[in-house]
């Protein structure tokens, strides 16, 4: 097989898009229907495109990226919502993606989306019934594919030089929360939150050393402007190695970088240790309040308000503010209170030089089981190593 | 663009079940789009102006509505949005394509209650000749903008071969920083030095491998957090619960009233919209546990629990009629609404008597009336008002709220002021009052009933024979026996006619069996079923109607069959 193109690549993403639609709209209205028809010819189309000069060409989905043949394509930030949710549907009912060879025609499609939406999302029928399924249907140029991992895949989503689009996360992510302490916390605020929070999940699943040498503290660039940053790329790096998948690590991110949003504007060089203290304690409520102006209340958007609330409170109950139900932190809470005091521990402030990477974790250390849980501290300090190199090319 | 504020600064207003924007209306605004950018350019002759307002008219139109975002998406030689293509294929279209693919965009954002005058800036920012004049790039202008509900999705461009080449790291880095609107000034001094040395680091970083042979979820450790993960990953970590307790203990340790009245007011927009979308369990566990905060036994300062008290009252307003109002056509089962709404009365305070009237008039009466009154009657024992004071004021709409709180009572001085309400001309109101004298006994309520016996409306003569009945009026007797003696087919139905004759018998201790006998077997009256209602009567007056029935059917052949009918018939 011949390597993939960029077109093919960019048709399978699209594929993906589509075919997503369809089976959306295929819930809804009858074959035939004009609503269906348009998306039906544009699949047949793509799964040309798809396939190519090939004699046959596997296209898969997993988790939130398209592959075709060997090569991972990931999808723009605009579509990898309906490429995750579809490949949901597919894995559901046993299925990983398709093989295509020959010539498909809407006909064939429409039997294919009916046949999977017959089927029962727990897991289907197995794979030998779904391919007598997609037999006895006269399926021909489409076969099943079980569902698979990204192993030896070769991953294409980087655009060009992999330093560039590690900056350019890092940099829009510091645009982001300047534009939420200077603007407020807007929904399109929100949107681009959630885009860095992607790109950082992005970052350390392909280059996790870039990702770790971004959240090394630096003295010229403002720290509480890019705290949270930090906060979130080493958050992701504990949530990762605790096995959170993608979507629930991209929840977690977006959670670091929102945690301060209310956080009291007060000047760093200021010599006031009451007004810096009293903005500490304020910024939980004013974080909470920040974040309740924001719709919908989902799970995802409770998670961000219990880490806005309790970031400050510690593993055995201790912290500020004093709650009524003294239950334990939420997960998210504990890896980014752990994560954003690492970072604060490395940072260089007026009055002291920061600590190394083992300084920082052994003063850590010191608090396991007391103000963090030993647990998490314990997976900072296997990343170690990791955070060492990082450190040692700044 | 601070004017994109004032009314919903947060976009949270009449949340509801997203549903999508028509393709048809996004490819006409991606038409304008085009068509403004070819008159800008001079190519095609037109009024700017008007084609940009006509862009935000049609589309800012269609996102004032519960739907979803519209996401569009920009790829090298079409538009598409919700798996359609919005167009590409003419010559204006593709030069507004390749004007927007030179910077880099990928994804147009338009988030709902997205106002005209952003609409207006987007026109003006997508419409832009970028090939022309690229100057300013697409993402640091939008950046400059305070665009509340637009978001740009743009990519890398234009640095990747030319740092392959001879440019300078420092100056890849500020042009880096120009495409992202990130300027010196809005930074600190040097960055761009610093940011160039974190560049040469990344480029210098080997990676270990392809990430999928790392260890993910290598770690075992404390079973708390192990658990704790699971539920994160099943979705089971965090309800509506613990959204309410976030909002109490954050209301609780705010700094200041305001910052908690503020908390309240901002989950009260939660609250409505779960109410719209039909959702009101949700609804009702976030109202209940702030009524627990301005509980006098919450032990929060009397100020705070009075200011709270006030932001709760604004959930008794429009937006929560408008919300209720959607909410049950969503989800109309009264038996998921009773609490929720019971709980939603509470926040209120009797001074919002119309404003809770309204929210209950958008519900059916019965079980959710009865539950707003029974709401009403805490609220005012909290507000020390009386209830014969709201019963002597009460309005028209707002009288069947107030009586229904009168029903709960056997306060007798309730009696009077309730009676005064029996000429009302709605017969709902007089059988009201009827209704919320259930609980009482006096003879002026037992004078009334008997006035009501021969009341216009049936569900008021209904509700009368009710009182005669279960209080055992023997004053009724014999206008009950007249009745059922003169009711004609047209003014009473066999049911009514049976209910008159068990409350003559009712009434009577037993003693009008005879009288009924004699209805039943003589001249049985006007109505065609007369008799059957007497022998049913009879039969409610227990083991002595048993002996009359069988005295009846063995003298009277003809009345056999009714008499096994009233028997087998129950009742």
């Amino acid at each position: 097989m011949s390597a993939v193109t960029k077109t093919q690549a960019t048709a399978g993403l699209n594929l993906a898009g589509r075919l997503d639609h369809l089976f959306r709209t295929a819930r809804i209205y009858p074959d035939g229907h004009a609503a269906i028809s348009h998306t039906l010819r544009s699949v047949t189309d793509l799964l040309l495109a798809v396939r190519a000069d090939e004699p046959r060409i596997e296209w898969s989905i997993v988790q939130d990226r398209v592959v075709i043949g060997n090569r991972v394509v990931r999808p723009s930030p605009g579509i990898r919502d309906a490429v995750r949710e579809l490949g949901q549907l597919l894995v559901e009912r046993g299925l990983g993606g398709l093989a295509v060879s020959g010539t498909p025609n809407p006909d064939e499609v429409m039997t294919l989306v009916r046949l999977l939406l017959g089927i029962e999302g727990d897991g289907g029928p197995g794979f030998a019934a779904l391919e007598r399924e997609f037999a006895s249907a006269g399926i021909r140029t489409l076969e099943p594919l079980s569902p698979r991992t990204l192993m030896g895949t070769e991953d294409s989503g980087s655009e060009g030089d992999p330093a560039i689009a590690a900056l350019r996360v890092y940099l829009r992510g510091m645009r982001a929360v300047q534009a939420m302490r200077t603007r407020g916390l807007s929904p399109a605020a929100m949107v681009e939150v959630d885009r860095v929070a992607l790109g950082i999940v992005d970052l350390w699943a392909s280059y996790p050393r870039r990702a770790l040498t971004l959240a090394v503290p630096r003295q010229l660039l403002p720290y509480p402007l890019l705290h949270p940053v930090h906060t979130s790329i080493l958050s992701v790096a504990i949530g990762f190695t605790l096995g959170m998948d993608d979507l629930i690590l991209r929840q977690l991110a977006v959670a670091a970088l929102v945690a301060e949003v209310g956080r009291p504007s007060v000047d760093e060089d200021e010599d006031d240790e009451a007004a810096q203290h009293a903005a500490e304690r304020a910024t939980p409520t004013a974080s909470v309040r920040e974040l309740l102006a924001l719709s919908p209340l989902d799970s995802a958007q409770i998670r961000r308000l219990r880490v806005a609330l309790e970031q400050h409170r510690h593993f055995d109950g201790s912290g500020h503010p004093t709650l009524l139900r003294n239950r334990p932190s939420h997960l998210f809470t504990s890896i980014v209170a752990l994560a954003a005091e690492y970072d604060a521990l490395r940072a260089d402030r007026d009055w002291r030089d920061g600590e190394s990477v083992r300084g920082a974790l052994r003063t850590l250390q010191q608090s396991a089981g007391t103000r963090h849980d030993p647990l998490l501290i314990s997976i900072l300090q296997d990343l170690q190593g990791e955070l060492e190199v990082a450190d040692a090319g700044m | 663009m601070d004017h994109t504020r004032p009314q919903d600064p947060h976009g949270t207003e009449r949340a509801g079940p997203a549903l999508p924007v028509e393709v048809e209306v996004v490819r006409g605004a991606m038409g304008r789009i085009a068509m403004l950018g070819a008159t800008l350019r001079g190519a095609t002759t037109g009024e700017s102006e008007s084609i940009a307002r006509s862009f935000a008219e049609n589309l800012g139109g269609a996102l004032q509505a519960e739907v979803g975002p519209v996401i569009i998406e920009v790829e090298r030689n079409s538009f598409s949005y919700a798996g359609a293509e919005l167009g590409g294929g003419d010559l204006v279209m593709g030069r507004l394509l390749e004007s927007l693919d030179s910077q880099g965009l990928r994804a147009i954002t338009l988030l709902p209650w997205v106002t005209q005058e952003e609409l207006v800036e987007l026109a003006a920012l997508l419409s832009r000749d970028w090939l022309e004049n690229p100057g300013q790039g697409l993402e640091s202008a939008a950046n400059q903008r305070d665009l509340w509900r637009v978001h740009l999705e743009i990519g890398v461009r234009g640095l990747v071969t030319e740092a392959d080449g001879e440019v300078r790291t420092v100056d890849l880095v500020r042009r880096l920083l120009d495409q992202l609107g990130l300027d010196e000034a809005a930074l600190e001094g040097g960055v761009a030095v610093e940011v160039g040395a974190m560049m040469a680091m990344l480029r210098r970083t080997e990676e270990q491998g392809p990430p999928e042979s790392r260890a993910r979820g290598g770690s075992t450790g404390s079973v708390a957090t192990i658990r704790q993960l699971r539920q994160l990953e099943v979705d089971r970590d965090v309800s509506e619960n613990d959204a309410s307790i976030i909002v109490y203990e954050a209301a609780r340790s705010a700094s200041t009233d305001e910052e908690a009245t503020e908390l309240v007011r901002l989950a009260l927009r939660h609250v409505q919209n779960h109410l719209a979308t039909g959702d009101v369990e949700a609804a009702a566990l976030l109202l209940r546990r702030w009524l627990l905060l301005v509980d006098p036994d919450s032990g929060l300062p009397i100020e705070r629990r009075i200011a709270v008290q006030a932001a709760l009252r604004d959930m008794v307003g429009e937006a929560t009629r408008d919300a209720v109002d959607r909410g049950w056509a969503a989800n109309p089962d009264d038996r998921l609404w009773r609490g929720p709404v019971f709980t939603l009365a509470r926040c209120a305070s009797l001074e919002d008597l119309p404003r809770i009237v309204a929210i209950g008039r958008t519900l059916p009466a019965g079980i959710l009336h009865q539950s707003i009154s029974d709401a009403l009657i805490l609220v005012a024992q909290r507000d020390e008002v009386s209830v014969r004071g709201l019963l002597l004021h009460a309005d028209q709409e707002q009288l069947p709220f107030v009586l229904r709180m009168v029903r709960r009572s056997t306060d007798a001085t309730l009696v009077e002021p309730a009676l005064a309400r029996i000429t009302n001309e709605d017969p709902a109101v007089r059988e009201a009052v009827l209704i919320s004298l259930r609980n009482q006994r006096s003879r002026r309520i037992g004078e009334v009933a008997r006035g009501c016996v021969n009341d216009t409306a049936r569900p008021v003569r209904m509700e009368a024979l009710r009182y005669i009945s279960v209080y055992r009026d023997a004053e009724a007797v014999p206008l009950l026996l007249t009745r059922l003696q003169a009711a004609t087919e047209r003014d009473a139905n066999f049911e009514e006619l049976r209910a008159v004759a068990i409350a003559a018998v009712l009434a009577s201790r037993g003693e009008a069996i005879v009288d009924l006998e004699a209805q039943a077997t003589g001249k049985a009256g006007r109505h065609p079923r007369a008799a059957e209602a007497a022998l049913a009567g009879i039969k409610a007056a227990g083991p002595a109607g048993k002996e009359a029935l069988d005295r009846i059917a063995r003298t009277h052949e003809a009345l056999r069959p009714l008499v096994r009918a009233v028997i087998g018939g129950g009742r």
